[in-house]
């Protein structure tokens, strides 16, 4: 009994470190959020499209799941790219639409934040670049260009989810367990440990 | 109450950390560590599998981007250190005081508070170390005293030896510098051996225990039988951590889409693993040239007093001498462990890596800022000790309450330096690294070709184009210098830019790139250097923050028309260029990052163009030239001369560069007060 309320009270501490440092990490990122979205506003007010793309990056870089500041920064950056796109501005649409692809890649965890827009980022980007190639002579035709740009957007070469997580769980297993087993020598962790190893380097491989 | 005082110490240390953590990717091995653990590639020798593998782990935070989660990894290991230390020498003491003095005075060290909010191994590296030196300094220090049975002597010291040997294992698959611990580790299980006969049999030989052994040759006859389990356990712990490098072996072998070492066979592996590709600065060559002559050990001792100096000022030297006496006297083979290890992790590490008394700016930069950190730990662990001391001749004056009033002013007092940290370490405001690259890339006509030189522009390329995916139309090649013409295609897999870039996976042949050097598609990071390979094919022209780079001899008829033509188009991409970067970052980090002030010095150049772009007869000349020098950082020669006419118009752009200027000449922490 005391055994059991020892290791409740010991899940208890422990979730409750974790819950502080998550605090702390997004505390953190949402001061960045705040920061970033507040001088991309007023940057936009003085008309320094410049830097608010630059803050607007910022924001969606600090990512918070659900987060409403970054929707906006989002959005800002969309409409100031459609602005540019009208104006047939290509290098500055090109920009906004590359900054908002690019964040949602750069903070990818198990799946990639906002996946269901980037169809609509690709094509636009690719249309985009399409029509700077033709521009300089690149490419004869609109349509090779955008199909040539498309193929590489099209593709992911990250390793996949599934196994790299088995990876990074069997990994700690194995370590837990040859540390365990050496304070506690029960057979079970020396069965335990070859079979996680095992694991690892297969996950790894499949990865 | 001890673990609520760990706890806070854990929070606040990691709180402090995260504050000042950089954004986004920072300079140095950041990019090409993030980008191939997110890849599960093999990084750069000796491929640090260890720190891949958790930043992995990290990459999977629903939160923040990559380069901020696995910066995370080092805050994180920091905080964990910090909170080691206040155990460590609270246990040692007794005095939350003294183990709070040996916290701040190491939060606040310059090289080790940078580690902590940069991605890099080191913090990991220190983390490990710490908990093999932990698990012996403590046991030296109690439970050889405390054992009441030579079983639990025994048993204790067995575990501490798998455990270490593990540990050590593990941390072989970090960095290679951990294996220096293995020297005291090994002495101080000799003396511990030493010890167990000569208390338990006493100096003529008899034992001291007859009740729970019946005689002293069972006794021996056991402990002997024990040291071959031992060891063989040892070794097979040790190997067992040690297999984590088979990640090199599987990760590096397979076709994996970011790998920049991939390991072919058991030969590229062990390249890979002792760090073949440095030379000099290989693992087995280094380690070779390890003994020294004297003035090689007196320099670098010079160089550690002075480094530890800046980190903790000359005053800490008083308790770290105090401290050095107290162990000595209290726990010799304590003293001997952590005193040996200090020296391996200070001045041994020096005279290895910089050897002679004249050191350049980026050798003191890289070396005594990342290299050393566990002799940081260890100094600062004598100088808690001391300070313990110190408050212990206070008391037996009969001063207790003057004791301990100096005990908690003194154990906040390095907070002060915290103020230092946000001026010269506050990385949070560093997004030159992440902003430049991106600048250098959004500049750039759709389906250009850049070289990218040297470790920071790889490896920030890598992140930002193989991590974030930014411009996939630009095939990155990589360069380590332009004297050799090797680069490797990690930013453009042939897989990905076959079909865009065929020309380039052919051959190696520089006359092969001329077409698409005609269309203005072939850009690099650096001007193409007089006696390089590059420069007997090609030549560069500065464009706002790369270089376009032509063929040498221009095969077309008339190429002086060819050149007038090329500078009016550059001229007018310059402009357009211009709208498209973003210079400020350069005015609003509170960094002495070498490499951040290197990467500003891009900007400069780029504003020099646009300003004399302004400075013709109708921009309105006001009768002054500017001349403007931009050195080279690597060998110091001047890389760019600019003579520009001052005009009403360039006036903005030439006192923005001087801003940029002044404000990035900030020398690093080290050389400043030596200024």
């Amino acid at each position: 009994m005391e055994n059991i309320l020892f290791k409740k009270k010991r899940l208890k501490f422990t979730v409750l470190v974790i819950a502080a440092m998550t605090a702390i990490i997004l505390l953190r990122l949402t001061l960045d959020q705040w920061q970033g979205y507040s001088k991309g506003m007023d940057s936009l007010q003085k008309d320094d499209n410049r830097a608010a793309i630059m803050y607007f990056d910022r924001t969606l870089n600090a990512h918070i799941p659900f987060s409403p500041i970054e929707k906006w920064a989002k959005d800002e950056l969309i409409n100031l790219a459609h602005k540019y796109e009208t104006s047939k501005d290509y290098e500055q649409a090109l920009l906004c639409y590359e900054t908002v692809r690019t964040s949602r890649y750069l903070t990818r965890h198990f799946w990639i934040p906002d996946g269901d827009e980037l169809p609509f980022l690709n094509d636009k980007i690719a249309g985009i670049k399409a029509n700077l190639l033709v521009r300089d002579g690149i490419v004869k035709d609109y349509r090779e260009g955008y199909d040539q740009q498309m193929a590489i957007m099209n593709k992911d070469y990250s390793p996949s989810v599934f196994w790299s997580l088995i990876v990074v769980f069997s990994f700690w297993i194995y370590i837990s367990s040859v540390v365990v087993w050496i304070f506690r020598r029960k057979k079970v962790y020396i069965i335990i440990s070859p079979v996680a190893f095992a694991t690892w380097l297969f996950a790894l491989y499949m990865a | 109450m001890l673990i609520y005082r760990q706890l806070l110490i854990f929070l606040l240390s990691f709180a402090g950390f995260v504050f000042f953590l950089t954004p986004n990717i920072n300079t140095g091995d950041g990019g090409e560590l993030v980008t191939t653990s997110h890849y599960l590639g093999v990084a750069h020798p000796s491929g640090y599998p260890l720190y891949l593998l958790i930043a992995k782990m990290f990459i999977f935070l629903p939160f923040g981007n990559m380069a901020f989660k696995v910066t995370l990894m080092s805050a994180m290991a920091s905080a964990l250190i910090l909170t080691l230390m206040y155990l460590l020498v609270e246990r040692l003491t007794s005095c939350k005081w003294s183990a709070l003095f040996t916290v701040t005075l190491l939060f606040q060290a310059y090289a080790f508070f940078t580690q902590s909010v940069i991605a890099k191994f080191y913090p990991l590296n220190l983390l490990l170390i710490l908990l093999i030196s932990i698990i012996w300094i403590l046991h030296l220090n109690y439970f050889s005293e405390d054992s009441k049975t030579i079983r639990e002597n025994s048993e204790s010291s067995n575990r501490n030896v798998y455990l270490s040997a593990f540990i050590l294992g593990i941390a072989l698959a970090n960095h290679h510098t951990a294996l220096l611990i293995a020297g005291p580790l090994a002495l101080v299980v000799c003396i511990e051996e030493l010890t167990f006969y000569r208390r338990h049999f006493g100096a003529g030989g008899k034992c001291q225990i007859a009740d729970e052994e019946k005689t002293e040759n069972i006794i021996l006859r056991r402990r002997l039988s024990g040291y071959a389990r031992i060891i063989g356990a040892s070794l097979l712990l040790l190997l067992s951590g040690f297999l984590i490098n088979a990640y090199l072996l599987i990760r590096g072998g397979k076709n994996v889409f970011f790998n920049p070492s991939p390991i072919k066979d058991l030969d590229t592996l062990y390249a890979v693993l002792t760090r073949q590709a440095y030379g000099e600065s290989g693992s087995i060559t280094a380690a070779s040239n390890a003994i020294s002559g004297l003035d090689v050990y007196l320099d670098s001792l010079k160089h550690f007093i002075s480094a530890m100096a800046m980190n903790f000022s000359i005053f800490s030297f008083v308790p770290f001498v105090i401290g050095c006496l107290y162990l000595f006297r209290k726990n010799l083979a304590s003293f001997l462990f952590t005193f040996i290890s200090l020296l391996l992790y200070g001045p041994f590490i020096i005279s290895l890596t910089l050897g002679s008394s004249d050191i350049s700016e980026i050798m003191y930069y890289m070396v005594l800022n990342q290299y050393f950190l566990p002799a940081l730990v260890f100094f600062t662990l004598f100088a808690g000790i001391g300070f313990y001391q110190i408050r212990l001749w206070l008391e037996r004056f009969n001063l207790p309450f003057l004791a301990k009033t100096l005990a908690v002013m003194l154990a906040f007092f390095p907070l002060v330096f915290l103020v230092q940290r946000a001026v010269d370490s506050n990385y949070r405001t560093n997004h030159v690294p992440y902003q430049y690259t991106k600048d250098t890339y959004t500049i750039l006509p759709v389906n250009s070709m850049l070289i990218t030189f040297g470790d920071n522009a790889n490896y920030q390329g890598w992140y930002l184009k193989s991590a974030g995916r930014y411009r996939e139309d630009i095939c990155q090649i990589t360069s380590a210098k332009q004297d050799t013409s090797l680069w490797t295609f990690q930013g453009c897999p042939k897989t990905v830019y076959g079909n865009i870039f065929s020309m380039l996976y052919s051959s190696k042949d520089f006359k092969r790139l001329i077409p698409i050097m005609l269309k203005d598609r072939f850009y690099g990071t650096q001007y193409i250097k007089q006696g390089s390979i590059y420069a007997a094919y090609m030549t560069s022209f500065p464009f706002s923050i790369a270089h376009m780079y032509l063929p040498k001899n221009l095969p077309i008829a008339n190429t002086d028309l060819f050149n007038e033509l090329t500078k009016s188009s550059l001229d007018n991409r310059q402009l357009k260029a211009d709208k498209l970067i973003n210079n400020s970052v350069c005015l609003s980090h509170m960094t002495d990052d070498l490499f951040t002030r290197q990467l500003c010095t891009g900007y400069l150049i780029h504003l020099a163009n646009i300003a004399s772009h302004f400075s013709n007869a109708n921009d309105h000349k006001i009768g002054e030239i500017m001349e403007l020098v931009i050195m080279d950082a690597q060998t110091g020669e001047p890389s760019v001369k600019m003579k520009i006419p001052v005009t009403e118009n360039n006036i903005p752009y030439l006192e923005l560069a001087n801003q940029i200027s002044e404000f990035n000449k900030w020398k690093i922490f080290y050389l400043r007060k030596k200024d």
